[in-house]
């Protein structure tokens, strides 16, 4: 536990020494603020000028989701670039021959990563929600937005050989947000399609106030973990 | 403290290494001497249970490494052959990283740097040292939990003369200071002057286990070479050092007072290397 906790301080310092690393802690807040008190006003605006009683409002549900996502997103960008760095260095390597082991050093990154992110992610919702999510929810969407960053950093660990391949692919990663606009938008049979995105079922949890949306989540997103864990292992754990 | 019996191990269904046994005494400095690509490094790793798929046994202070939990690395310092350290750290910020993974907080972190000589570079990043510094550096990395067992995989590899010989004071120092060394090297200068007992491997199989000394002794014998004059001509000629009695012109030559220069030509550990196994070392 010792080393676990020390390697995570040691990623945390990482973090905290690169200037575009902690600008993204920051940005779900930024974003939040953006969307809490400008997006109102604009939709003040907007329906005074388009003589409407509702423009915007019936998509506040997608931007909360968008936001819930960003936090995982952001943190998740921050790991894999400090883990990219680690393995360029070798330090991933002697990490595992060390008290920290290949498991102490996974949790210390990402492990760890999807804890802060689920805390984070409750917190910044619940302050920002512009369509009033139920805290059920915001908690249910926060810890599988967590489970979904984690597919998404290990597919990019899995791919990216430096990190400005690291950086192109999690921009790429960004791809998931289509699976909230495919759950809000379309109603044919044929949406079901991006159900291979987990991110899918989330955006299907929170529009149609179904908790059973949770098992299709979990099952997607482990089937993406178990594709890719060889890559990755062979990738990182070697 | 080591053993190591019928280990087999191929990275893929191919078997590498083949049929390995031997034993590391505590207190010794034991050598794998190969050429590259010998199966030297692969060795190591399964020693420190980083490659698990072998068959046989190893056990390292009484644990079989392919169960061992991660409290095994708490007592084994490891130096891997390039350097594992944070770029954009300080020397000193490396190595209190690394040793607050440990259990044992030894607090040497600056007596450590200063064996090495990077006191004066404790606050200096990693990224703006030259490669003898690195591995200085990562060599006392391993070393700040104070383990009873060292594996060194090349530790003089790609150092220039002057860097080649503190690594290898240091290392006798570490063995002074009753650590158990496992290295792995493809000089044989090295390994003559390091290891207690040196395990030849080829092409994963160990060909030959002994001390420098006996593996010299035990091959053909030492050679006498001389020159001398012979109408107007300089000429040489050689002989078995424990045949010099045989050699009936070196006798007259001797006796004669015509010898110009004679010196004696042991084997090297690389000649024996060459006789036992067939390869060159590099
Ligand atoms: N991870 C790996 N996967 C497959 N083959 C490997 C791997 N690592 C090393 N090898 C192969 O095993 C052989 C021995 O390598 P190594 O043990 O590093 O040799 P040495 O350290 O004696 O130079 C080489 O042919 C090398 O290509
Ligand atoms: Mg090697």
């Amino acid at each position: 536990m010792k080393a676990v906790l020390s390697a995570f301080r040691q990623f945390l310092k990482s973090v905290w020494g690169d200037f575009m690393l902690t600008a993204c802690l920051v940005a779900p807040v930024l974003m939040g603020l953006v969307f809490k008190f400008r997006i109102p006003e604009l939709e003040t605006f907007l329906c005074g000028y388009f003589n409407k009683t509702a423009v915007l409002a019936p998509y506040y549900i997608l931007l909360d989701l968008m936001l819930s996502l960003m936090t995982p997103l952001m943190l998740c960008f921050s790991g894999v670039m400090i883990m990219l760095e680690e393995l360029d260095d070798g330090i991933a390597k002697y990490l595992q021959v060390s008290p920290l082991g290949k498991t102490g050093y996974l949790f210390s990154r990402i492990g760890f990563i999807a804890v802060l992110s689920t805390v984070y992610n409750v917190i910044i919702p619940v302050i920002f929600t512009l369509s009033g999510m139920e805290i059920t929810d915001i908690a249910l969407s926060a810890v599988l937005n967590a489970l979904i960053s984690v597919v998404i950093g290990m597919f990019v660990l899995s791919f990216a050989k430096n990190k400005v391949e690291g950086m192109a692919l999690i921009k790429l990663s960004g791809f998931m947000i289509f699976g909230f606009i495919a759950a809000f938008f379309i109603k044919t049979p044929a949406g079901y399609l991006a159900g291979v995105l987990p991110s899918f079922w989330v955006g299907k949890l929170v529009t149609d106030d179904n908790y059973l949306y949770i098992l299709p989540c979990l099952t997607v997103s482990f089937i993406w973990i178990v594709l890719l864990y060889k890559r990755f292992s062979a990738r990182v754990l070697s | 403290m080591i053993t190591v019996n019928k280990l087999f191990f191929g990275y893929t269904k191919e078997v590498f290494i083949k049929d390995i046994s031997f034993m590391v005494n505590k207190g010794e400095i034991f050598g794998f001497l190969g050429p590259s690509g010998a199966g030297k490094s692969t060795l190591q790793k399964i020693l420190i249970g980083m490659l698990k798929g072998y068959s046989g046994s190893v056990t390292v202070n009484g644990l079989e490494v392919r169960r061992h939990g991660n409290a095994f690395y708490e007592n084994i310092g490891i130096d891997f052959e390039f350097p594992t350290l944070y770029e954009k750290l300080t020397a000193r910020q490396n190595l209190k990283f690394f040793s607050s993974l440990y259990s044992k907080e030894t607090g040497n972190v600056d007596r450590l740097l200063g064996t090495v000589g990077l006191l004066p570079d404790a606050d200096k990043r990693v990224s703006d040292f030259s490669k003898g510094m690195k591995s200085r550096l990562n060599f006392i990395k391993a070393l700040v939990h104070d383990p009873d067992i060292l594996f060194l995989d090349e530790p003089t590899g790609g150092l220039d003369p002057t860097n080649s010989h503190v690594m290898k004071q240091l290392i006798l120092a570490e063995k002074a200071r009753g650590k158990t060394i496992i290295l792995t090297t493809h000089n044989m200068q090295d390994a003559h002057e390091l290891c207690d007992r040196v395990a030849f491997i080829v092409e994963g199989r160990l060909k030959a286990l002994d001390t420098p000394h006996n593996l010299i002794m035990k091959k053909s014998a030492a050679k006498i070479e001389y020159t001398y004059t012979e109408n107007g001509m300089e000429k040489n000629g050689e002989c078995e050092i424990n045949a010099t009695a045989a050699d009936r012109l070196l006798n007259s030559l001797i006796k004669q007072n015509r010898i110009l220069t004679i010196h004696s030509k042991e084997q090297t550990l690389g000649d024996v290397f060459m006789d036992i196994t067939g390869r060159r070392l590099t």
